[in-house]
């Protein structure tokens, strides 16, 4: 018997975007479903500019991205239909309520009214937004809005979901209600990409670390991996990630 | 108390953020090429006054100042009061540095007569540029007495803020926080139309009214509200450059602004802490929604239910419906014993509804906060552009349905013509906005609601070219054809630029 083929959730390969300056330089990098992968780089190394390509936000200048087996530069909506994509700002609309807004994206991704009900109760529950459910988010806080922002990323049930800074402006309840999600997630054989400043975050939650700078991928693997390329046994994931980019600014 | 504190130094502070955003409505952060930009205008505007500076003096030489500078005081009034209520509800409601203000160990009396100064400079700056370039020509080809309008308008515009600062705190008082930003533009709007209106009080006028009214102001019942040497006139009697008129009006609009100021401070710092707290507790949806499927329903029901929530909807419906009006009248009655009712409003019908769909479409445009959300959805762009232009045709239809019965019953063909020009002026000023939208952050776009001047400039010559057009061929003419040309002309000039993604 031949064991069933599944497609990588994410394939990058030679990815290029520059503006003024290179922003992504030949960019490789492969996800599987389930895995949860955090992308760290220093400020303008290239994550938000990465994820924004793969998102379908911004025209690579060359390069290939694949997305659950479906060419995301020749097939856009198909692959867009797996994705899920959260900013590090929340984008809502704050005339619209959290369910209003739900139902929204539930219309958008061409979800089933019943399902797109369903999954929006759950979710709302899930991240505590439930009892707001009425409410526009205009008076919303950061983190609400963060939440109601994961509940539109999730609803759809994506196969890759990207997230960038999803933890900024959450409480330690929120936080810790967040990563639980995520963690399901991936257990759901959900591909999961993560960008954070929060390494701690990346520490306890990634299955696979990968460092960028200068648009270059410069180091990925499980957290031991990464440890044995320099700061060695025991380091935290601060001193690794120091130690490989400031070789990097060197 | 440090020198950033004192009064000065706050309506220094709040007249530079004034000066910035001027320069951001000019496109430009350079104050130099701000000042250049504006120079010109006013010397353009100038060239323009100048011919009009001949015929106001030959009106004064026929009909003395006085009913002259009248008119133009019913004329500016109702505007100098709109910009006020204008600017009142900006300083209540604008959070910006507010809440920074608020917080420091400042009387709330400073803080509103600082914003309260800031409007008057506005309000002065924005009647100023239009009234005085013809007050300077009449001053240098009639004489220097015209300058006393210079004084006598800054005391109109202290008086008038006065009164817009007392309404829009009444308001405040009487609807509570959530409500009255949205009373304020509709009477601004009102007040505002007033003034479109006052420009045409003569055209609506029969020939006999025309004619008694002018005799009764050329020779008023004395104790009459026409009689100039009433107290109603004593703004009249100020810019005519009577010195103790002057020095009285000048004292009024200074008592009105001083204690308004001394009277509103304190309610002035709760209605902004107020303002503050009606946006965080936003308004709830009622009732259990039933979510709905369907990706062109999702997309259509957003545009819906932001349109219907957006502050500025109901003033931008009032106002398109107010300014347009008045044209039909006058075509009405330019029209004269042979034109139609159905004639004479046919090219406003289209003129408001290619207006209503273009302030529709920037509402829609501007509360787009999630566009970049929404380009990561398996949607085609041209779907999301197709489905906000059909949500925006939904409102202008059922608007424009009623009045347009009407001219289909009483003329067929008018009323048929009309309805395809209007389609025509409406599906081109909603793609005009769509196509153009504003560069500015998004964030600020929501807060202002300012639109691109060009796209504006655009907009209405759309709107003119085919409320003309409609008009040709209403009249069966077929010179229609070149105003339709150059709206086409217009139009293909502001197709977008294919973007990549």
């Amino acid at each position: 018997m031949f064991e069933e083929f599944v497609p990588d959730a994410l394939r990058i390969r030679a990815l290029r975007k520059s503006f003024r300056k290179m922003a992504v330089d030949g960019l490789d990098l492969t996800i599987r479903p389930g895995e949860f992968y955090a992308l760290l780089g220093a400020n303008g190394a290239g994550k938000s500019t990465t994820l924004r390509m793969v998102a379908g936000l911004l025209q690579p200048d060359s390069g290939d991205i694949e997305i659950c087996g479906v060419d995301a530069r020749k097939n856009a909506v198909a692959a867009k239909a797996l994705t899920a994509w959260l900013p590090d700002e929340p984008l809502l609309y704050d005339k619209l309520t959290p369910l209003e807004y739900l139902e929204f994206v539930a219309g958008l991704w061409g979800m089933e009214s019943s399902e797109a009900e369903t999954r929006a109760e759950e979710l709302l529950r899930r991240l505590n937004l439930w009892e707001q459910r009425n409410q526009r988010c205009e008076g919303f806080s950061r983190g609400m809005r963060q939440k109601a922002a994961l509940a539109g990323a999730l609803i759809h049930a994506p196969r890759l979901l990207m997230l960038d800074e999803p933890l900024t402006g959450l409480d330690a309840g929120a936080a810790r209600q967040v990563k639980d999600l995520l963690m399901e997630q991936t257990r759901a054989g959900v591909a999961v990409v993560l960008t954070t400043h929060i390494l701690e975050v990346a520490e306890k939650l990634a299955d696979r670390i990968g460092i960028i700078a200068e648009g270059k991928l410069i180091a990925e693997g499980d957290l031991a991996a990464l440890r044995r390329l320099g700061a060695g046994a025991g380091a935290s994931l601060e001193d690794v990630f120091l130690d490989i980019t400031r070789g990097v600014a060197a | 108390m440090s020198r950033s504190l004192s009064l000065a130094g706050l309506v220094r502070h709040d007249l530079t953020i004034s000066w910035r955003r001027l320069c951001g409505f000019l496109r430009t952060t350079s104050n130099l090429r701000a000042a250049l930009v504006l120079s010109f205008f006013l010397g353009l505007m100038h060239l323009a006054a100048w011919p009009l500076a001949f015929g106001l003096l030959d009106l004064e030489a026929n009909q003395g100042a006085l009913p002259l500078l009248g008119m133009g005081l019913v004329v500016f009034a109702p505007w100098m009061i709109s910009q006020g209520l204008t600017g009142s509800t900006r300083a209540l409601y604008s959070r910006g540095d507010l809440d920074l203000l608020l917080a420091a160990p400042l009387p709330p009396r400073k803080i509103l007569a600082a914003r309260a100064l800031t409007v008057v400079v506005e309000g002065f700056g924005a009647v100023g540029f239009f009234l005085l370039p013809v007050v300077n020509m009449a001053a240098l080809f009639g004489g220097p007495r015209w300058l006393a309008v210079y004084p006598a308008l800054v005391a109109c515009v202290l008086a008038a803020t006065s009164v817009s600062l007392c309404a829009t705190l009444g308001l405040f008082r009487l609807l509570g926080p959530k409500r009255t930003r949205q009373a304020t533009q509709v009477l601004a709007t009102l007040v505002g139309a007033w003034f479109v209106i006052c420009a045409q009080i003569f055209n609506f006028m029969s020939a006999s009214a025309r004619a008694q009214f002018q005799e009764a102001l050329a020779h008023p019942a004395p104790g009459s509200w026409l009689d100039p040497q009433g107290a109603l006139w004593l703004p009249v009697r100020a810019a005519s450059g009577d010195l103790s008129a002057l020095a009285l009006w000048a004292l009024v609009g200074l008592f009105c602004f001083a204690g308004a100021v001394h009277v509103l401070g304190e309610a002035f710092a709760r209605g902004a802490l107020a303002a503050a707290g009606a946006a965080q507790s936003a308004p709830s949806a009622s009732g259990e929604q039933k979510f709905r499927s369907g990706r062109a329903g999702a997309l259509r029901r957003k545009e819906w239910r932001l349109l219907a929530r957006d502050p500025y909807l109901l003033s931008q419906i009032l106002l398109q419906s107010l300014y347009t009006l008045p044209v039909a009248l006058v075509i009405w009655k330019s029209l004269g014993p042979n034109g139609s009712i159905a004639l004479s409003v046919a090219p406003a019908l289209v003129a408001i509804a290619s207006q209503l769909a273009a302030a529709l479409a920037f509402l829609a445009a501007s509360s787009e906060e999630a566009g970049d959300f929404v380009a990561t959805a398996p949607v085609a762009p041209g779907e999301v552009l197709r489905r906000k232009l059909e949500a925006i045709a939904a409102p202008v239809a059922l608007f424009l349905a009623a009045p347009l019965l009407g001219v289909i019953w009483a003329d067929v063909r008018v009323g048929l013509l009309t309805l395809a020009f209007g389609v025509l002026a409406a599906a081109s000023t909603a793609a005009l906005n769509f196509w153009k939208p504003l560069e500015n952050r998004r964030g600020d776009l929501i807060k202002t609601h300012a639109q691109n001047k060009l796209v504006g400039l655009a907009e209405h010559g759309l709107s003119l070219c085919w409320a003309i057009a409609a008009l040709l061929a209403c009249l069966g003419q077929w010179t229609a054809f070149l105003p339709a040309a150059l709206a086409c002309g217009l139009l293909w000039l502001n197709l977008p630029s294919k973007r990549p993604v």
